[in-house]
């Protein structure tokens, strides 16, 4: 009994008085990521370097720009890293176009391209997601189906279900 | 085939045999101490419809040797679970994903599959194999083993459970209270991974088996990279090896923790598992400050590891890590000094050493029973000190045996922690980015094998390429496919409010299992 008092003791009180005080996260935490809408040309790295193919391409727009899925994004930050117009002369800085902010500072921290715009609706955030398509429980129209290029995705023709719904590009996904 | 642990078999050095003389060499290597590590179909080409041999690689702990077979492709064999019981359900595997019939296997029955669902088969049917043209089985009760006899009752449990874990359905025979008999069905979460594995790009690979098992990301990641790393020929920087099992390690930790809490809870001792639910996030927030993410995602590439850690780094951890030590270390020693706490767990969920031997369970849940099996010291990943750690060992085979087990690796944990981070500390940082896997740099017909001792046990790669280098098997095993069965057997002669407690003792992974 004693040493359960005096483990007690030692245990302190942690519980953290949230929502005033918010929890310390790790420097390396990567955060919500953002993306700026710019021309992306012909590139398509970070497509391929998402490993859940989270990223798609925005439905209607044919430059390719890319639309994130928040339903299938595990903050990797490979697109981060593979992004070609991060070509920058400080390594380790983020792209000015895709960048991942902490939890709390999203849309309001000085370097967010997205700095300034309104902050999207929750649901449009998850509106491609697994869960929620294709989205009349919610109310929400099925997004339209994305093109693009076939050959880079033949891998995942004869593949599982469970590609078929990862991938996503591929027109016969 | 013997060769060393970190070697890899060129196919042609491993000529087929008959299914006879794998069933003989598969028992006398038994007899003699060896471990099944995996026995599984190996297909002649990526080719749908080609014809699948058996393939078995068996583990000296010892010697540090391994021991690789395959025979020629066949449509039956004499099954080998009679003698050898250790190979039971890698030969219920075969028979579903390739057809390959054992015969005289005592309880021959899905693996994964759900034989009644019209799901399964057209799943089956949409991933192709020899099985894909058979014609669909009528729908069938799932064929549980019964005892029968007066007050005889069974009851079932599942899939869908009152809490947030995973789906799997469990069959008690019962007489009054005494459980006679469990058997456990699971595969509700099979994702075909090793098929993903096999037709996917190589780069996919990696990312699919952190989540093979969620809970063991790290464990999984290192078996493959090890695996590639032993196919290409490459060799790691010693500090990415720390690195590596820096994350190991604390993914031990935070699990440990976890389910000491979750035992002390289900014995009515709340103290510990209210503090050990606290001290766990604390270890996986560690975890994130090492790759930013709480669970070891992306933390390792082939070739080294994503992230390093610089002095400051290093001295932060360190003091994170012995404060959160000393935390856990206090929670679980008041759970151990009270009475009605060891008294509930003395006798309870028993297994004995020959039960585990012939199972071949593996990992903390065997070493409760006696067995001194840990990959960490029998097939070490890198040669780097252990200072004063071993194989901890419990011979009485209970609850209480794994709460000890568990109980002594956190202070292993700790101690490799704290050496691995002062040394990081004091040497230079990676030069450079760890290399880019090129799929064309793997040899072609090579057989290779990886074992990593993760939290659970010993999780086991197996990976065999073809003519183009590409996959032509890629076997999975995650600790708890040994251990499940070892489950279902401590359950016997307890009483059915035995099982939470059997159940958070050895916290199998389902998802692990169903791949």
């Amino acid at each position: 009994m004693l040493r359960i008092i005096k483990e007690r003791l030692h245990q302190q009180y942690r519980t953290l008085d949230y929502p005033n005080r918010q929890p310390a996260l790790s420097p390396r935490f990567l955060g919500r990521p953002e993306l700026a809408p710019v021309s992306c040309g012909a590139c398509r790295a970070c497509f391929h370097a998402c490993p859940t193919g989270a990223l798609l391409p925005t439905a209607g727009r044919e430059d390719g720009t890319p639309t994130l899925d928040m339903g299938r994004c595990t903050f990797c930050g490979e697109c981060r890293a593979v992004c070609p117009k991060g070509a920058l002369p400080l390594p380790g800085q983020p792209p000015p176009w895709l960048s991942f902010y902490p939890r709390g500072s999203a849309g309001c921290s000085p370097v967010s391209p997205m700095a300034g715009q309104p902050t999207p609706p929750r649901c449009a955030l998850f509106r491609r997601s697994l869960k929620l398509r294709p989205g009349q429980r919610w109310g929400l129209q099925p997004p339209a189906r994305p093109t693009a290029n076939v050959s880079d995705h033949a891998w995942c023709y004869d593949l599982g279900p469970v590609w078929h719904r990862l991938c996503g590009l591929a027109p016969a996904c | 085939m013997l060769f060393d642990y970190r070697d890899t078999v060129p196919l042609a050095g491993m000529p087929p045999v008959s299914a006879e003389e794998m069933g003989d060499f598969l028992r006398r290597y038994l007899a003699e101490g060896w471990r099944l590590l995996a026995l599984f179909g190996l297909p002649e080409s990526q080719d749908h419809a080609a014809l699948a041999g058996l393939c078995c690689v068996l583990a000296q702990d010892s010697s540090h040797y391994l021991a690789a077979l395959r025979t020629v492709p066949l449509q039956s064999f004499a099954s080998m679970t009679p003698s050898a019981p250790q190979a039971h359900l890698f030969e219920r595997e075969i028979f579903e994903q390739w057809g390959i019939e054992p015969v005289g296997h005592p309880w021959l029955k899905s693996v994964r599959r759900i034989p009644d669902a019209a799901e399964a088969h057209a799943r089956t049917q949409a991933e192709g194999g020899s099985l894909a043209s058979a014609p669909q089985p009528a729908a069938a009760p799932f064929a549980f083993f019964r005892v029968e006899g007066e007050e005889i009752h069974e009851v079932a449990v599942g899939p869908v459970h009152a809490g947030v874990i995973e789906p799997g359905h469990f069959r008690f025979q019962c007489h009054g209270e005494n459980v006679l008999h469990l058997e456990i069905a699971l595969g509700y979460q099979h994702r075909g991974l090793e098929r993903m594995l096999t037709r996917g790009p190589l780069a996919r690979c990696l990312p699919l088996l952190e989540c093979a098992a969620g809970d063991t990301t790290v464990g999984h990641a290192t078996a493959h990279c090890v695996l590639l790393e032993r196919l290409a020929d490459c060799v790691v920087a010693p500090r990415a090896h720390r690195l590596r099992r820096i994350g190991l390690e604390l993914e031990r930790l935070a699990n440990h923790t976890g389910d000491l809490g979750a035992i002390a809870g289900d014995t009515g001792f709340l103290p510990t598992a209210s503090w050990n639910g606290r001290i766990r996030g604390d270890f996986l927030n560690a975890t994130a400050c090492l790759c930013g993410n709480r669970f070891g995602r992306g933390l390792l590439r082939f070739g080294g590891t994503a992230c390093d850690l610089n002095a400051d780094e290093c001295a932060n951890m360190l003091h994170r890590i012995r404060a959160s030590g000393r935390d856990v270390r206090g929670a679980v020693d008041v759970m151990l000094h009270s009475q009605s706490v060891l008294e509930r767990l003395t006798g309870t969920g028993y297994v004995s050493r020959e039960t585990a031997q012939n199972l071949g369970m593996v990992g903390m849940a065997a070493r409760a029973c006696g067995l001194k099996i840990d990959a960490r010291f029998h097939f070490p990943l890198a040669d780097l000190p252990n200072r004063d750690c071993a194989p901890r060992v419990e011979t009485s085979g209970d609850v209480l045996a794994r709460t000890l087990v568990r109980s002594n690796e956190l202070d292993d944990s700790l101690r490799l922690l704290e050496a691995d981070l002062d040394t990081l500390a004091a040497i230079p940082p990676l030069a450079d980015q760890a290399p880019a896997l090129d799929a064309a740099s793997l040899p072609p017909d090579t057989l290779a094998v990886s074992q990593v001792e993760g939290w659970r046990g010993e999780i086991c790669h197996v990976a065999v390429t073809g003519p183009d280098s590409r996959f032509l098997a890629y076997k999975v095993i995650d600790p708890s496919f040994h251990n499940w069965t070892g489950l279902a057997m401590a359950l016997r002669g307890n009483q059915i409010s035995d099982f939470p407690l059997c159940n958070k003792s050895f916290n199998l992974s389902y998802c692990g299992y169903d791949l």
